[in-house]
């Protein structure tokens, strides 16, 4: 990955859900250069922990979870673009604060 | 033993060998024991009552009901166990609340244990069913999983209820109706193992939304016309334009808000959505079967779990139901189990053919 934590975006897209919206479905994107100097260095370790647990290889689709929401990570780092996908309940706790964070941080 | 859900006493279990014109004499003329029994009974088809008659002794079912005592057994009771996972992911998280302590003064706490309560009442009285797989399975909650969680599921061991970010979602215990849908899907889960895809998964949320308003309309002692007919009551936070998630009663019209967009639920097969998004759709063409249950309960009148709840619990039971039934399939199933319970002519089998017909299935 690329070093410049300004060059850092990540979109989010949640899929699913027993409150499932449309509206609520399209990507959440979130650039590094919308954040204040503490608030980018904290994406770039949440991004570097989640995609050091995510696994490597997309999983095959598991039967859904009734309810259950999907989330889809696109990581993008200059050159570099990862794809991270889970699903509710998410185990990994990096994946999870990374979730969170962007939903909190990013636009739709 | 008719169902793993007996909890009766014995002369129950001899009603499976009656044929279907006594039962329904018994559902018409006996004590209100005697009459859910029968229509428990009038549910189930004939030839697998008597399958399930000859099979019970030492059915894998039957053996999960404590053996009869002398005297009589007593009800079967709630087993509640209230979980926090205080923020985080974790399952289950730190025990908060038992069976049978006081309330903790921690609403999601208390209102997930007063909506389990709530369900399980509604399935033991309503369903003469015994928990979530007929066999007095615990019923274990997490409230306050994840951050400012907009959601609540089903895992399938426990339930699980997020607080809500605040600005568009309140916590997910504040609706009954959403706690008794959550619940459902383990009872879905356990009977008809419905594919969570297409029209199966669609129909799936379906019976989850139908018998989570059941269990409200039951706590409440509303009749069909008294009932609100929403999914989610109470769960949009202050500001957001909508009166819930769903409306059974009318499809489409639950919510249009800037943020959230406008419900996009049909009412009728003319208007079914083709995506691949949110499994195939299935928390947004529920709306078609989640309007024809109101039809049905709504045409047939009085207490909609007494007899068009009936109609679906049953359904939802009958082994012909498949995991990737559509919506045809399951509508004729009811029409079936409607002339089972209540006559082929009757005007239950009528007011259940006709909701179908009116949203487009049959």
């Amino acid at each position: 990955m690329a070093t410049d934590p300004a060059a850092l975006c990540v979109t989010l897209r949640i899929d699913g859900g027993f409150a499932y919206m449309p509206g609520l479905a399209g990507p959440i994107a979130l650039n590094a250069t919308q954040l204040g100097d503490k608030h980018a260095a904290q994406l770039q370790r949440l991004c570097e922990s989640a995609c050091a647990v995510a696994p490597k290889r997309k999983a095959s689709r598991a039967a859904a979870v009734p309810d259950g929401r999907r989330y889809q990570l696109t990581v993008e780092w200059g050159d570099s673009r990862r794809e991270v996908t889970a699903a509710d309940p998410v185990d990994a706790p990096a994946l999870a604060e990374l979730i969170a964070f962007i939903e909190k941080h990013g636009r739709r | 033993m008719c169902n793993a859900a007996d909890h009766g006493s014995r002369p129950r279990s001899m009603l499976c060998i009656l044929p279907p014109y006594i039962l329904r004499e018994i559902a018409k003329n006996g004590t209100a024991e005697q009459r859910a029994a029968a229509l428990e009974a009038l549910g189930i088809d004939q030839a697998i009552r008597a399958q399930r008659a000859a099979a019970a002794p030492t059915s894998r079912l039957a053996s999960a009901i404590p053996p009869k005592k002398a005297g009589k057994r007593a009800a079967p009771k709630p087993r509640r166990t209230i979980y926090t996972a205080a923020g985080s992911q974790k399952l289950p998280g730190k025990v908060v609340r038992k069976e049978g302590a006081a309330a903790s003064g921690d609403a999601a706490v208390d209102e997930a244990y007063d909506g389990l309560g709530a369900t399980f009442a509604f399935f033991l009285e309503a369903c003469q069913r015994n928990s979530i797989d007929g066999a007095g399975l615990p019923l274990d909650a997490t409230v306050h999983f994840g951050r400012k969680y907009d959601n609540a599921f089903w895992n399938g061991s426990q339930m699980i209820f997020g607080d809500g970010d605040g600005k568009l979602f309140n916590r997910f215990t504040v609706a009954l109706d959403v706690i008794g849908h959550v619940l459902t899907q383990g009872v879905t889960e356990n009977e008809a193992a419905l594919t969570y895809q297409g029209q199966p998964g669609a129909l799936n949320e379906s019976l989850s939304d139908v018998f989570g308003s059941l269990v409200k309309q039951h706590a409440l002692e509303q009749d069909a016309e008294a009932a609100d007919w929403l999914i989610g009551a109470g769960l949009l936070a202050k500001g957001v334009k909508g009166v819930a998630l769903r409306s059974m009663k009318a499809p489409g019209t639950a919510y249009d808000d800037r943020v959230l967009g406008k419900d996009p639920q049909p009412a009728h097969m003319q208007d079914f959505v083709r995506t691949t998004d949110d499994n195939g759709g299935v928390h947004i063409n529920s709306g078609i079967p989640n309007h024809a249950f109101y039809l049905a309960a709504t045409a047939i009148g009085g207490k909609a779990w007494e007899c068009a709840g009936r109609i679906w619990y049953q359904a939802l039971r009958d082994p012909k139901l498949k995991a990737n039934a559509n919506f045809a399939a399951f509508a004729k199933l009811t029409v079936a189990v409607a002339g089972r319970l209540y006559g082929a002519k009757g005007r239950e089998a009528a007011a259940v053919a006709q909701a179908w017909q009116q949203v487009g299935v049959l």
